[in-house]
């Protein structure tokens, strides 16, 4: 930019700013605005929530065999464990079910991630470890169950826990209860 | 340029007045601390403290397992093998296919003090209870028979494929009680067994037995330990892979753990 064009760059500052003001209003909206991004929202809210709902069903139908699986992590003492693997289906339905229904989404998104994080965290330390968490019976035809699926099961939690921090940044979505309630 | 009214627009953007996020998450709060408190009492109350039922022979007074031919006379430094097992288990019969025979003989002969410790989870797992608990009651009643390695043996000979068992397939009170026969327990003996097995004498052995392999940190089956050393899917793998799988290879595994 040289002196002698001085009058253009005033004038082109002007464009500038009037177009930064109109693209703030609402003509160039970021990606994240586009309307279609709720809807990515909803299928978040959907595949967390139902992993959470019958991931939860499931281990509170039996409770002994959940509670025996968590002790078979060897992170918590006896006592913990019990506790921890009675409690847990439970807050699994609970989170599950208010992330269908789109309720209180940013704060039940924060928990279903942390709790995904603790499962990744859980998975590593007994795949570093080499201990395997099975009862021992199945697949049973001389081939004992190995430590080989647990690179599955971290990316699966991985990609759910993607689902949460997208609902974490962006609670508003479609076919909420969150958005009939306030907006 | 005079701005232009937006207190329209501003009034149609602005977010509904809904019932507080306060007053929801208070609910949803003590929902969780509700549910929180019943487990907690749930698990207290499924925990006791110290063993107060009755103690099969061969059995411990804190429900601590049962040795294998109780009366034999140990030889000095015999190596002492705790084994949890679920009569259910298809691994276990591996196990008991395998080594089965060469661990009773070695007990028999006072080579080693052989421990059984019956876990029941299948029957959680399988969902057909109390398929579990109902065998490894009765290996209690064949104790108090004499006849527990007998018993040991005609249980596993007769556990289902697994697939029958997940079907709800399994262990009877009938089945139990034809081991019973099959291992040699006649007359006045056999009466007494069979109304042990009815009774479920030593339900109360069994569910003990349980929560102390529990507490033992047995989290499956099969699982021994050498001289307290583990030997299971997670620990000494090799050595775990061939007691399951090679004939007669415990003796070999347990001179090297105990050298």
């Amino acid at each position: 930019m040289s002196l002698s064009t001085g009058p253009s760059i005033s004038l082109s500052r002007v464009a500038e700013q009037t177009e930064s003001v109109s693209s703030s209003v609402n003509t160039r909206a970021k990606w994240h605005q586009h309307p279609a991004m709720e809807w990515v929202g909803v299928a978040a809210r959907l595949i967390l929530g139902l992993t959470y709902l019958v991931a939860g069903v499931l281990k509170a139908r039996d409770l002994e065999s959940t509670k025996l699986d968590t002790r078979a992590f060897r992170i918590l003492p006896y006592d913990l464990a019990n506790i921890w693997g009675t409690f847990m289906p439970f807050l699994e339905i609970i989170l599950g079910l208010l992330l269908i229904a789109g309720l209180m989404t940013r704060m039940t998104a924060v928990l279903g991630g942390l709790l995904m994080i603790a499962f990744i965290i859980g998975i590593s330390s007994v795949w570093a470890r080499g201990i395997v968490i099975q009862c021992g019976c199945f697949g049973s035809n001389g081939k004992l169950p190995t430590t080989a699926a647990y690179k599955w099961d971290i990316l699966r939690d991985v990609g759910l826990l993607l689902c949460a921090a997208w609902l974490v940044i962006w609670p508003r979505t479609k076919l909420s209860v969150d958005r009939a309630l306030w907006g | 340029m005079p701005r232009p009214d937006a207190s329209q627009k501003l009034a149609a953007s602005k977010p509904k007045d809904g019932p507080s996020k306060g007053l929801i998450g208070g609910i949803i709060a003590a929902v969780i601390v509700v549910v929180v408190i019943v487990a907690v009492f749930v698990t207290q109350a499924n925990k006791s403290s110290s063993f107060a039922g009755s103690v099969p022979k061969g059995g411990t007074d804190n429900a601590d397992g049962l040795r294998a031919y109780p009366d034999v006379k140990l030889k000095s430094g015999a190596p002492t093998v705790d084994l949890y097992e679920d009569f259910q288990c298809p691994i276990c019969n591996d196990l008991e296919k395998s080594n089965g025979e060469q661990i009773l003989k070695m007990a028999k002969d006072g080579q080693v003090k052989v421990v059984w410790h019956l876990m029941t989870f299948l029957e959680d797992n399988f969902r057909n209870q109390p398929a579990s608990t109902i065998a490894a009651n009765g290996l209690y009643c064949a104790a108090d028979a004499g006849k527990a390695a007998e018993y040991h043996t005609k249980a596993f000979a007769g556990q289902r494929p697994e697939q029958q068992e997940a079907q709800g397939d399994s262990f009877t009170k009938a089945d139990i009680k034809k081991y019973g026969k099959q291992a040699g327990i006649a007359g006045a003996k056999l009466t007494k067994f069979n109304s042990c097995v009815d009774k479920g004498s030593y339900n109360k052995y069994v569910k003990s037995t349980m929560d102390k392999a529990g507490k033992n940190g047995v989290t499956g089956t099969p699982t021994l330990f050498i001289n307290g050393d583990e030997y299971s899917s997670s620990k000494h793998k090799a050595e775990y892979s061939q007691l399951l799988g090679t004939k007669d290879s415990f003796k070999k595994i347990l001179e090297k753990a105990t050298k």
